[in-house]
């Protein structure tokens, strides 16, 4: 008796524990439907806030239509991001028409809105259309959220504070950029492309004369990447008035060697007998862009330096000097002392002389192991 | 082809992946009185180029989904009816390598993104004026 109503029991837990599966089977079934509902909705809203909106920004960026569709509040979103992609995809005075298309949307007050929003993505679509409608009201919302932890967040409020107004923002970033490791010096630089090359690079400069040696090393080596020359006096009166830091010290000189502004020779060549490695090898590859004749015994000296990197980049220097001929050359490396700086010539020398068919140098004296 | 006027309109091939700038070009395009033959990836455009008769000027996006602009513009100056056709590279990216690699294939300008409506109807002007078919007729 006690056997079967055992039995009894574990056959109802079971037929129970049946049910309690297939209800959630069921109840999850539902759920994927449910969700997948929403999600082909939520796509056929956007299709269709594309498909009005689309073709009416073109044409806002010849002419501003005479009547608008009336935006409802949950598309505004879907007509932010198309707006943004428009306004980036243009420049120029077509630029005014799309900001003074987006006021009478209210698209302005929606953004505001939008910055309070629990979705970072959201607030990050605020901080950019309201960057790119140049709206004031924000600023010291913005200039706050320069130091919020989250790094892209800040980086894109950056962009928009310099959107709004580039003069008043540079006070404003030249201490942030200085102090922020987790900006990368590359979305540095690129935040500033719309506010011209020179203004980036004296901006990037100031931060990095005030930066740690750790951050203003690798902010001076981007500054390259500007292409503007407003970026050297800050660190010209920076090597004069202190002692930088080897990192620093290495990454001015190889500033110099890009921007080859003749003004900075003489602190090229100052930087030949630097007791660290790296500073002697920047120096020898800026005075290979930037050297003039009388350099030339200067980088040749260098062939014999201790370290093999400097003496590598040395020969590379000398290849790149611009009178240099393959003939000239071959007559440097016949007249080496040491074989350790015949050997670093050489693939130079073999580079210089493709397609072209030279004989063995011969040297009078070989070389000597130094 | 003639438009409402009665007058030839200038036929346009613009090769373009992005659906926002495609429209917004052919937009400031059509504005300007062009005809525009809209192509959004390079298999199309290049099926264009085997059948179609050459347009008057060929704006071509260099990144493509499927081939580059660089190769398709190669392509295009390997077909004997589009050598005269004058093409103008259109990229966001100003290295200057890939300008001298356009240079060299044969592209006749280079179109920065983003475009200012004003300038790009400026260029395409310029180029059309400039390009030994218009002058021949």
């Amino acid at each position: 008796m006690l056997a079967v109503n055992h039995s009894d029991l574990t056959l109802r837990v079971g037929s129970l524990a049946v049910l309690c599966i297939y209800t959630a089977v069921i109840l999850l079934l539902l759920c994927i439907l449910l969700l997948r509902f929403v999600r082909l909705a939520k796509e056929r809203r956007r299709q269709r806030v594309t498909e009005t909106w689309r073709p009416l920004l073109a044409q806002c960026v010849v002419e501003m239509p005479d009547t608008l569709p009336t935006l409802k509040p949950r598309d505004h979103v879907d007509f932010l991001y198309l707006w943004n992609h428009c306004y980036e995809s243009i420049r120029g005075d077509a630029r005014t028409q799309l900001n003074e298309l987006a006021r009478r949307m209210g698209t302005d007050q929606f953004a505001k809105r939008l910055l309070r929003a629990r979705l970072l993505r959201r607030r990050l679509l605020a901080i950019v259309t309201l960057g790119h409608l140049q709206e004031r009201s924000i600023w010291n919302e913005l200039a706050a959220t320069l130091h919020a932890d989250n790094a892209f967040l800040s980086l894109v409020a950056a962009k928009a504070l310099l959107n709004i107004d580039a003069q008043a923002a540079i006070p404003l970033l030249i201490p942030v950029i200085s102090h922020r490791k987790d900006w990368s010096p590359l979305k540095v630089v690129a935040m500033f492309e719309a506010v011209g090359a020179d203004l980036a690079a004296e901006t990037i400069a100031k931060a990095a004369t005030q930066a740690p040696p750790e951050i203003a090393a690798r902010l001076i080596r981007h500054l390259a990447a500007t292409r503007s020359p407003q970026g050297l006096p800050p660190l010209r009166a920076l090597l004069q008035e202190g002692s930088p830091s080897d990192d620093v010290l290495s990454a001015c000189l190889f500033l110099f060697g890009q921007c080859s502004d003749p003004r900075d020779v003489p602190t090229v060549r100052a930087h030949l007998a630097h007791p660290t490695w790296y500073v002697r090898l920047q120096a020898a590859s800026a005075l290979g862009k930037m050297g003039v004749e009388e350099d030339e015994p200067r980088l040749i000296r260098l062939l014999d330096d201790d370290h093999w990197w400097v003496r590598y980049r040395a020969a590379e220097a000398l290849s790149n000097l611009p009178w240099m001929t393959a003939e000239k050359m071959a007559e440097l490396c016949g007249a080496l002392s040491t074989i350790e700086s015949h050997e670093h010539l050489l693939p130079f020398m073999a580079q210089t002389n493709v397609g072209k068919t030279l004989p063995v140098p011969t040297a009078a004296s070989p070389p000597q192991r130094s | 082809m003639t438009d409402d006027n009665g007058s030839t309109a200038l036929t346009i091939l613009l090769v373009e992946d992005e659906e926002d700038t495609a429209c917004l070009l052919e937009f400031v395009l059509q504005k300007n009185g062009y005809r525009v033959i809209h192509s959004n990836n390079g298999q199309r455009a290049r099926s264009l180029i085997t059948t179609m008769e050459p347009p008057d000027a060929v704006l071509l996006d260099i990144f493509l989904p499927d081939t580059t602009g660089l190769d398709l513009l190669a392509y295009l100056r390997t077909q004997e009816r589009w050598q005269k056709t004058p093409v103008a590279m259109l990229t966001a990216n100003s290295e200057s390598l890939d300008m001298r690699k356009a240079a060299l294939l044969g592209a006749n300008d280079y179109i920065l993104k983003p475009v200012s409506p004003t300038r790009l109807a400026m260029r395409l002007n310029r180029l059309l004026m400039d390009s030994p078919r218009t002058k021949t007729g």
